[in-house]
This record gives structure tokens, C-alpha cells and sequence, in this order.
């Protein structure tokens, strides 16, 4: 092997490096938020496990959040260094910005709100089966989508 | 028919001046018509869809002028779009609302109409289909709902409060309009805490304007909801009583100090209805073995104090409610043996079947004691829906009510009299419409103090010429036939509840 050769093979590894840390390492999900209705208040993620006895979505089985200013339309937010297994993504546009998912009387969200996969429940929230994205072994960036439902008003 | 809505001065206007060029677009429909109409054309008619989403005009009269002092606006409310792009609902219920406005001006009455633009059509509107469930329709294809509201198409009544008007749907919120261009608004937010909660299509308002209501939630975790509501059209208070099973609860009754609400045990099945394969209606489940369960709320602090039981039957309406010094509830209701006539005849209708294989409400009275014994008086006999009282007499004791009614007959729809029975008597007046025509709820207009002065308004279809028309009653003469009427120049599908806002 030349020099020349150890070179190439030296920048090749390095930009290799340089290129996984500006993208994602293995175990990194990115989720897309869609149809958010404004930019009013934050755009808050939670990323969920699958917890015994506990009823999706539930703060016990909240492993990371994220919380952004919302952007109207689309935004995009990433998990990152995720272990292998199962996992599921609730949002909600927290558009009074009052750290909560504002609900009436019933329970029922008046704020928007989407789960991965978009997942829809019925008159509640969807089961964890329905919204999992499953983190592998195998290197690379895994995406997810939630598109974000909003009361009629 | 004027494609753009004119104002309301327009309105005005033309009501003083172009019944002459109506007269001639009516006659033009009469002779369109066959001289004889079989029912089943005849229901035909009532069941099409609106033949324009914005419609104006005066009504044609050769009666003269309305009675003296009769001013104001009827408004009604009801399915109207049954057919949208080439899709036909299976149910009366399942349309499009529309608001209709019958002001009376004093020198005649002008018509504007209006279909409800609700979220819900619009979301239809984008998507160039109908993609939403329905009460008792699921279109091919069709998306899930999230929330209630999502399918609410505001079609059964109409409430006048605290200066707006609103159409109420019963699973849903209330609807704002737009009094001057009867143009939909948005949802009422009574309170954060109740927003998108349904709020059903017949609340009740006490004399100091303080205003009633119940929602129900038939779902997963069944709750019934009581509003209180101040005359300013504040939420007062809220509150959720869970009650399983649940189904419909269209209408309920308000006491000097109680409301009552029965429950037909025609529940729903919260499971089958997730399963997205049958309709709202069809996940109904017929159990007479539950009886007619009476629950009696508190009107102040809202909360359940009383159960009775009764034999089971299935019921839409009441016509008022009165405490007697003793506690006793006297209540009127118009219930039919079973559901029969929702889950068949109103689907029959809309296919332009002949007759109609169920039997009908009729009127009787309640009678819940507080020791908790209740029962059920006799029937009046014959079909007979649609009760409407004066309304001063909300909550007190009244002694007369008004509805509509068939031949004596059972069958029901289509209505053929419109009567007033004395609770506990029965019938004491009627009239009976020509074969042509179909008469739709008749609401009553105070003139003077006592109950009863005032005039019973009300529109019919006719058949016969195509159009509809509304006629005026003397109320507490209704065997002498209308003391006036008129006729627009088109018809209106057949619809629901109306209220009389006078000015
Ligand atoms: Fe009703």
C-alpha cells in the first residue's frame, strides 16, 4: 500500500466520520410533525416504551421530550443514541404554550395533537401497537411521521 | 330564486313589492305537477334535496296580510342535503342542516334559506366526495372521526340566546349563524372546559332567560353533561354524570327545581361502533329488558338525585314538565314500542317506500312520585309527534300542548293534523290539511297573557303544487283552519325544529 493509498483511505474514514456525525449514528429516529395549524406556543415530542400495565400515552413510559418553538406546516425534531426495541411518538402543539394538552370536560383534547404512524384511537388515544417504530441493530437515520389532528372549530 | 343572499332591507323591501312575479313561478310549478300524488311521489318530494344552498323569496298569498302584532322571524332547521356529489344518505337525520328564515313583516312573510357550511361539508367540499360518517350513513371509503364535532352537520334545531343564533346538532356544539346572511360561524365555546362537548338540540329557558341543556356522550366511558347557563349566555356550571349503557338522549324535561331526562333502552355499542363497520345508528342495541330509565337531576347543583324505572319504550320528545307541591313530576312524552320507526321507516322514507311498518310515538303523560313509584298514562290515540308548548309555560304547570298528528291511524309520517291536547285529557281541537299537504312542527306565538293567546305558525309541503308554504292558526282554534297562508315559489326538503323570535 502506498502512502498515497493510506491517504485516500485516512480521508475516506474521516469524512465518513464527519458525514455520520452531521447526520445521525445508529439508533436515531427523526420525527416529522405535519399540518401544524400555526406558529402559536411549542411543539411538544414525547417518545414513548412500551410499559407494563401502563395505558399509552402515560408519563411512566416517556424515555425522552422534546420541546420547540412550532413552526407553521412542518417541522422536523430527532431522537438520538435510542438502545434497539420499540417505540412510540406522541405530540401535541401546545399553541397557549401552557406546558399542557388542553382538554375539556370530557377528557377530549381542544388543542392539536398526532401520534406516530398517525395512529387515531377511538374517542381516545390509539394502542402503542398502532403507533410503534421499531429502532434496529443496523446503522442509519429511521423516520417517522406524525401528522397532527386538530379539533373543528 | 335569487342565487346571491339580499340583505335583510332587500328583503323587506321585496316583500312589500314583488309577490305578482313570485305568483307566476308558483303557478308555473303547478302545472309541472300531476293533478293527483301518490304517497309515495309525495314522500319523494319531501325527501329530496334542496333544489339551491341559498334561497329568497316572499311567500305568494291571496289571504291578505298576517294577523296584526304577528312580527318576526320563524326560523327552522333540518336536513337538507341529502344528495351531495352523487352520493345519496340512507336517512332522514343524516343531511346537511339548513337554516330557514320566515320573517314576518307585518305587510307579508319573505323567505331566506341557507345550508349550514360546516366543517365538516367543507372538509367534504375539499375532497370533492362525502368522506364523513354520518348519523346513520357510512360513506364508501370513509375517514375516522375524532371528535364529535368532526361529523357535526347542525341540523335539528335552532336556539335564539343571549343575542346569537346558533343550530344545534345533538352530538356536537352548537353552531353560530350569522342572523343577517344566515352564513355558519363557529362552534359556541361556552367555556374552555366544555369546548367541543355535545350539547343537545332541545335546551329548555326559564323565565329569567337562565338557559338548560344536556349533551350525551355514548361512547367508551358513556356520560350524560347538564349546562346551566346564565341570560347572558355565560356557562354557569357543568357537570358529568356517568351513565351506562347510553344511548340517545334527545330531549329532557325542566322543573321548577329538576330536570328529567328518560332513557329508551336503545343503547349503543361503544365496540361495534369502533369497529368502523357499521354506522352511529346501526351500533344501537335494542334491550327492552332495561326498562325506561328516569333519572332527575338538580337544577342547580346539576347533579343526579333521583331514579325512577318505567316499561320500556322509545321516545324523541317531551312538551313540558311540573313539580305540584308534593314533589310530584307530571311530564309529557311522546313514545313509541320501539325504535322501529328511526331504524326502518325514516330509511324507507328515503327511498320513496310506500308505507311504513312500524308504529309511531303517541302522547301520554308521566307521572314520577318522589317516593320513587312512576308510571306511564294512556296513550291518545293515533301517531303523535313534534309537541311544542307556550313556552312561558316552561317548567310550570301547563294545560295545553301542541303537536302534530296523523289520521288516528298509528302510521305516523307523514303528519296529517295539526292538534292541541289538554295533558291527562287528550285531543280537544285539530285541523286536518288537504291530502296535498304535509304539515312540518308548529311552534306557538304569545299575543296576550294567558296560555294559549297567541297564534300556532307553521310551514307544510305541498305536493301537489311542489312548494312550500306556511300557514297561521288561531291557537286556541285551530278547527276553524288557518287564518292565513302563503306559498314560496319552491320547496323545502321536509325538516325539524323551529323557534319563533319575535320582534
Ligand atoms: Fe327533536
Amino acid at each position: 500500500m502506498t502512502r498515497s493509498n493510506n491517504t485516500l483511505v485516512g480521508l475516506a474514514l474521516a469524512c465518513l466520520a464527519l458525514f455520520a456525525a452531521q447526520t445521525a449514528l445508529a439508533g436515531d429516529l427523526e420525527v416529522r410533525l405535519d399540518g401544524l395549524r400555526s406558529a402559536d406556543g411549542d411543539a411538544r415530542i414525547a417518545l414513548h416504551r412500551r410499559v407494563d400495565g401502563v395505558k399509552f400515552p402515560d408519563g411512566a413510559g416517556v424515555v425522552a421530550a422534546i420541546s420547540r418553538r412550532a413552526v407553521a406546516g412542518s417541522m422536523r425534531v430527532v431522537f438520538t443514541d435510542l438502545p434497539p426495541g420499540d417505540y412510540a411518538v406522541a405530540a401535541f402543539h401546545d399553541a397557549d404554550g401552557d406546558g399542557e394538552l388542553a382538554t375539556n370536560l370530557l377528557g377530549m383534547p381542544t388543542e392539536g395533537y398526532g401520534f406516530s404512524n398517525g395512529a387515531r384511537g377511538f374517542m381516545g388515544p390509539p394502542r402503542f401497537d398502532a403507533a410503534t417504530v421499531t429502532v434496529g441493530q443496523e446503522a442509519g437515520l429511521l423516520s417517522v411521521a406524525v401528522p397532527m389532528g386538530y379539533p373543528e372549530s | 330564486m335569487m342565487k346571491k343572499l339580499p340583505s335583510r332591507r332587500d328583503v323587506l323591501l321585496a316583500t312589500a313589492g314583488l309577490p305578482a312575479l313570485f305568483a307566476a313561478r308558483a303557478a308555473v310549478g303547478a302545472t309541472d305537477a300531476p293533478a293527483a300524488t301518490s304517497a309515495r311521489q309525495s314522500r319523494t318530494i319531501g325527501f329530496a334535496s334542496v333544489v339551491a344552498e341559498e334561497l329568497s323569496s316572499p311567500l305568494e298569498t291571496s289571504g291578505g296580510r298576517p294577523p296584526a302584532g304577528l312580527t318576526g322571524i320563524l326560523w327552522r332547521n333540518g336536513p337538507a342535503e341529502h344528495d351531495r356529489f352523487g352520493h345519496r344518505y340512507g336517512h332522514w337525520f343524516d343531511g346537511d342542516g339548513m337554516v330557514q328564515a320566515f320573517a314576518f313583516t307585518g305587510a307579508g312573510v319573505a323567505h331566506r334559506g341557507r345550508v349550514l357550511d360546516t366543517p365538516k361539508r367543507r372538509r367534504e367540499t375539499r375532497h370533492g366526495k362525502r368522506v364523513v360518517p354520518a348519523f346513520a350513513t357510512l360513506p364508501p371509503g370513509h375517514t375516522q372521526v375524532l371528535a364529535p364535532d368532526d361529523m357535526n352537520v347542525a341540523n335539528t334545531s335552532i336556539l335564539a340566546h343571549a343575542g346569537r343564533l346558533m343550530a344545534l346538532w345533538e352530538g356536537g356544539s352548537a353552531l353560530e349563524i350569522d342572523p343577517e346572511t344566515l352564513a355558519a360561524g363557529r362552534f359556541v365555546d361556552w367555556a374552555p372546559s366544555v369546548a367541543g362537548v355535545p350539547f343537545s338540540a332541545h335546551p329548555k329557558i326559564g323565565r329569567d332567560g337562565t338557559l338548560w341543556n344536556i349533551g350525551c356522550v355514548p361512547g367508551p366511558r358513556p356520560v350524560l353533561v347538564f349546562y346551566r347557563i346564565d341570560r347572558a349566555g355565560r356557562l354557569v356550571k357543568a357537570n358529568v354524570a356517568p351513565v351506562a349503557p347510553l344511548g340517545m338522549a334527545h330531549d329532557f324535561v325542566m322543573t321548577a327545581r329538576h330536570l328529567v331526562v328518560m332513557l329508551a333502552p336503545f343503547v349503543l355499542e361503544p365496540d361495534l361502533l369502533a369497529s368502523g363497520r357499521v354506522s352511529f345508528l346501526d351500533a344501537h342495541d335494542w334491550r327492552p329488558a332495561l326498562g325506561t330509565r328516569v333519572l332527575t337531576i338538580d337544577r342547580d347543583t346539576l347533579e343526579v338525585k333521583r331514579r325512577h324505572e318505567l316499561p320500556p319504550g322509545f321516545h324523541f320528545h317531551h312538551g313540558n314538565g311540573w313539580e305540584e307541591a308534593d314533589g310530584t313530576i307530571r311530564l309529557d312524552l311522546c313514545q313509541a314500542p320501539g325504535p322501529g320507526f328511526v331504524t326502518r321507516d325514516l330509511r324507507a322514507a328515503m327511498r320513496g317506500e310506500g308505507r311504513f311498518s312500524s308504529a309511531h310515538p303517541s302522547y301520554r303523560q308521566v307521572v314520577l312520585e318522589p317516593n320513587g313509584a312512576a308510571r306511564v298514562g294512556p296513550a291518545v290515540p293515533g301517531a303523535a309527534e313534534f309537541p311544542r308548548i307556550d313556552s312561558r309555560r316552561t317548567g310550570i304547570r301547563h294545560d295545553m300542548v301542541f303537536a302534530l298528528a296523523d289520521g288516528g291511524e298509528g302510521e305516523g309520517w307523514p303528519f296529517s293534523r295539526v292538534v292541541r291536547l289538554e295533558p291527562g285529557n287528550g285531543e280537544v281541537d285539530s285541523w286536518t290539511f288537504p291530502g296535498h299537504r304535509i304539515p312540518e312542527e308548529h311552534v306557538f306565538v304569545p299575543r296576550g297573557e294567558a296560555e294559549g293567546d297567541g297564534w300556532l305558525v307553521g310551514s307544510f309541503l305541498d305536493v301537489r303544487r311542489r312548494v312550500t308554504g306556511l300557514g297561521v292558526f288561531e291557537a286556541m282554534r285551530l278547527s276553524d283552519g288557518p287564518v292565513w297562508e302563503g306559498v314560496l315559489p319552491y320547496p323545502l326538503p321536509l325538516g325539524l325544529h323551529g323557534t319563533f323570535v319575535k320582534s
